[in-house]
C-alpha cells in the first residue's frame, strides 16, 4: 500500500516509541502504531450510529437496567 | 435464492426453563408442553459476559465476541462480521427480521429489517428497512414501539405495577402483530423476531408469581400462533433465549470490594458533595424533579460538567470512580485494569482474580468465575474486552454501585431488580425435519446457532466460525442429517 508522511512533534514521537518498547503490544514501529490509532478514531467517527441525544437515551437505559 | 427450506426463529431474551417448566407443570402453558412433546429441547449456555448484545451477537454470527467485535454490553459497537441475515442476503435468500436487538440503524438486506430494543433509542424513527414501510407497519398496530420507554423503570419504583406490566405487554404484543402480518403479506424464508420483555418481566418481576402468570399464559398464545404459522408454511420453527435468568439475593458491588482491598483508590466526596448528599439532593433526584417540569433535556446540556460531578450519584454514596483510576468496574461483570507496565499489569489481574476467587459472603463463595479475557476470547478483536471477566455464583449480582458495605439486597440498594442473567439459555425447535420428544444429549453454545441456521438454509458456514452444527437436532429421514456441511474458506479478518 502506497505511504504518505505526516508529521508529528519529536516529544509525542519519542512518548509512543517508548511505549511501544515497555509494552507487549505488537506494534514493530511507531509508524504501525499511528496508522492503527488514527484508523480506529476515523471509524469510529465515520461509523457513529447515534447522535448525542440518542446516545444519551441508551447510555441511561443500560444503567437503568444495572449494566454500566 | 437457493433453499426451498423456510425457518422461523424466535428470540425470548432471558427466558429459562426455571419458568417454562414451572409453567408447563402447572399446566398454563399447553401449547409449549405439546410442542416439546412434538419437538426437541436443550440448554442453550451463553458465555462471558452473559449480556444479551454479546450473546445475541455470538448466536447470530457463530463467532465468539473476539471475533465478532462487541464483548460488552456498553453503548455503541458493530459487529465486524456478517450475522446470519447478511449471509442470506448474499445468497439471495428473503429475510423478515423484528425487533433486531443488537442492530441499529437497520440494514439493507434482502427482505424488511426492524430493529428494535436496547440498541434502537425510543425517540427514533429509523428502525424500519425499507423505510417506505414505516407507515404500513405501524397503522397495522396502531403506533409501533421499537424499544421501552425508559419511564417502565420509574412506573416499577414508585410502585405502579399493574401499568409497568400493561406497558410492557403492549410492546411485545406489537411485536408479535407486526411479524405475523409480515409473515402472511411479504415473502420469506428467514423469519427472525425477537421479545425483549422476558428480560424485562424477569428482572423486575421475577418476585411477583401472579404477573408471571400472565404474561406466560400469554406467550403459550403466541407460540401457537407462530407454530401455525410454521404449519402453513412447511417451516422448521426454532426457539431460543440469550441467556437465563435467576433471582438476585444480593448485589456484588465490585468497587466498593476493590478499595476494601487496596486494589483500586475511589475518589472521596468532598464537603459539597457530601452536604447534598446529607440533604437526599443526588444525580437521580435532580433528574427526576427537571423530568416532572420538563426541563431536565436542556438542564443536561446547559449544564457545565464540573457542576454535574459535583452532585453525588445516587443516595448513599460512599465515593466515586476517579478519571486516573487504573482498577475499576464500569460494565457488567468485568473490571478494567489499566496498566502501561505489563509485569505490573499481570501481577495486578492474577491478584484480583486470586482475591475474587477466595471472596466469601456469610461462608458462600461469591465469583465462580474470574478469567483474563485472553482466556475466553480469541480473535482479531479481544482486546476490546474488559481485562477481567466476571461470572458470580447464583444469587449474586454485579454492581458498579459504591456503598460502605460491598454485599447488599436490592432492599438495601433501594433498587427494583430481583432477578438476574444465568448461562442457562433455552432451545426448542419443532417441524418437518426436527426429531420428536428428543432432548438434547449434551450442552450446546450460543455460537452453535449461526452454522445451524445456514446449513438449513442450504448457505455455506464460514470457516472462522467456532460455533458446530447442531445435528441431532434432526430427525435421521431428514436431508439436514445427511447432508454434509457446507464450510467457506475466509477469516474473521476479511471484512
Amino acid at each position: 500500500m502506497e505511504k504518505k508522511s505526516v508529521k508529528i512533534s519529536s516529544k509525542l514521537y519519542n512518548l509512543i516509541n517508548e511505549h511501544i518498547q515497555n509494552s507487549k503490544d505488537e506494534f514493530n514501529s511507531v509508524d504501525e502504531y499511528i496508522e492503527y490509532a488514527l484508523s480506529q478514531i476515523f471509524d469510529n467517527e465515520m461509523n457513529s450510529q447515534y447522535s448525542k441525544d440518542e446516545e444519551y437515551e441508551i447510555k441511561k437505559h443500560l444503567k437503568d437496567m444495572g449494566y454500566i | 435464492m437457493t433453499t426451498s427450506s423456510k425457518l422461523i426463529f424466535l428470540g425470548l431474551d432471558g427466558a429459562t426453563w426455571i419458568q417454562l417448566d414451572r409453567f408447563i407443570t402447572s399446566g398454563k402453558m399447553p401449547n409449549l408442553k405439546s410442542i416439546i412433546k412434538e419437538g426437541t429441547k436443550g440448554i442453550l449456555l451463553s458465555t462471558f459476559p452473559f449480556t444479551s448484545r454479546t450473546s445475541w451477537l455470538n448466536m447470530l454470527s457463530g463467532a465468539n465476541p473476539g471475533k465478532h467485535g462487541v464483548p460488552h454490553h456498553i453503548v455503541g459497537g458493530k459487529h465486524e462480521i456478517p450475522l446470519v441475515h447478511n449471509l442470506l442476503s448474499k445468497n439471495n435468500i428473503q429475510s423478515i427480521i423484528v425487533n433486531h436487538l443488537v442492530i441499529f440503524p437497520p440494514e439493507k438486506i434482502k427482505g424488511i429489517m426492524i430493529t428494535g430494543g436496547f440498541s434502537t433509542p425510543p425517540s427514533s424513527k429509523n428502525y424500519v428497512f425499507p423505510r417506505q414501510l414505516y407507515d404500513e407497519i405501524n397503522d397495522t398496530v396502531n403506533g409501533y414501539i421499537p424499544a421501552l420507554d425508559p419511564s417502565i423503570i420509574t412506573k416499577i419504583e414508585q410502585g405502579e405495577i399493574e401499568e409497568a406490566f400493561q406497558q410492557l405487554n403492549e410492546y411485545g404484543k406489537k411485536i408479535v402483530k407486526t411479524s405475523l402480518y409480515l409473515a402472511k403479506k411479504y415473502d420469506w424464508h428467514f423469519l427472525l423476531t425477537i421479545l425483549e420483555n422476558t428480560d424485562y418481566l424477569h428482572h423486575f418481576f421475577w418476585d411477583k408469581p401472579e404477573y408471571l402468570e400472565r404474561f406466560y399464559i400469554w406467550l403459550d398464545n403466541v407460540l401457537l400462533d407462530f407454530k401455525k404459522l410454521a404449519e402453513a408454511n412447511n417451516a422448521n420453527f426454532i426457539i431460543v433465549s440469550d441467556h437465563g435468568f435467576g433471582p438476585i439475593k444480593k448485589h456484588f458491588l465490585v468497587n466498593s470490594w476493590l478499595s476494601s482491598e487496596n486494589l483500586t483508590k475511589l475518589g472521596k466526596p468532598n464537603q459539597v458533595r457530601k452536604i447534598l448528599n446529607k440533604l437526599k439532593i443526588n444525580r437521580r433526584f435532580v433528574r427526576k424533579s427537571l423530568s416532572i417540569i420538563g426541563m431536565r433535556e436542556i438542564a443536561s446540556k446547559l449544564t457545565p460538567s464540573e457542576l454535574k460531578k459535583m452532585v453525588p450519584i445516587d443516595e448513599n454514596e460512599m465515593g466515586f470512580i476517579q478519571e486516573n483510576s487504573s482498577v475499576f468496574s464500569e460494565a457488567y461483570n468485568e473490571i478494567t485494569v489499566k496498566m502501561d507496565n505489563p509485569e505490573n499489569y499481570e501481577k495486578t489481574r492474577n491478584l484480583i482474580i486470586e482475591k475474587l476467587l477466595n471472596l466469601e459472603d456469610e461462608g458462600t463463595k461469591v465469583v465462580k468465575e474470574a478469567q483474563k479475557r485472553e482466556d475466553v476470547f480469541s480473535g482479531t478483536f479481544s482486546k476490546r474486552a474488559y481485562d477481567i471477566q466476571l461470572l458470580l455464583n447464583e444469587g449474586y449480582c454485579w454492581s458498579p454501585l459504591i456503598r460502605e458495605n460491598f454485599f447488599l439486597t436490592s432492599k438495601e440498594l433501594k433498587i427494583s431488580r430481583v432477578g438476574d442473567h444465568r448461562p442457562e439459555g433455552i432451545i426448542i425447535a419443532i417441524g418437518p425435519d426436527i426429531k420428536k420428544s428428543h432432548t438434547l444429549s449434551k450442552t450446546y453454545f450460543h455460537w452453535d446457532i449461526c452454522p445451524t441456521i445456514l446449513h438449513m438454509m442450504e448457505t455455506d458456514i464460514p470457516s472462522y466460525c467456532d460455533g458446530n452444527l447442531i445435528r441431532e437436532v434432526f430427525m435421521e429421514q431428514s436431508p439436514f442429517f445427511t447432508k454434509p456441511i457446507s464450510k467457506k474458506e475466509i477469516s474473521e479478518k476479511n471484512f
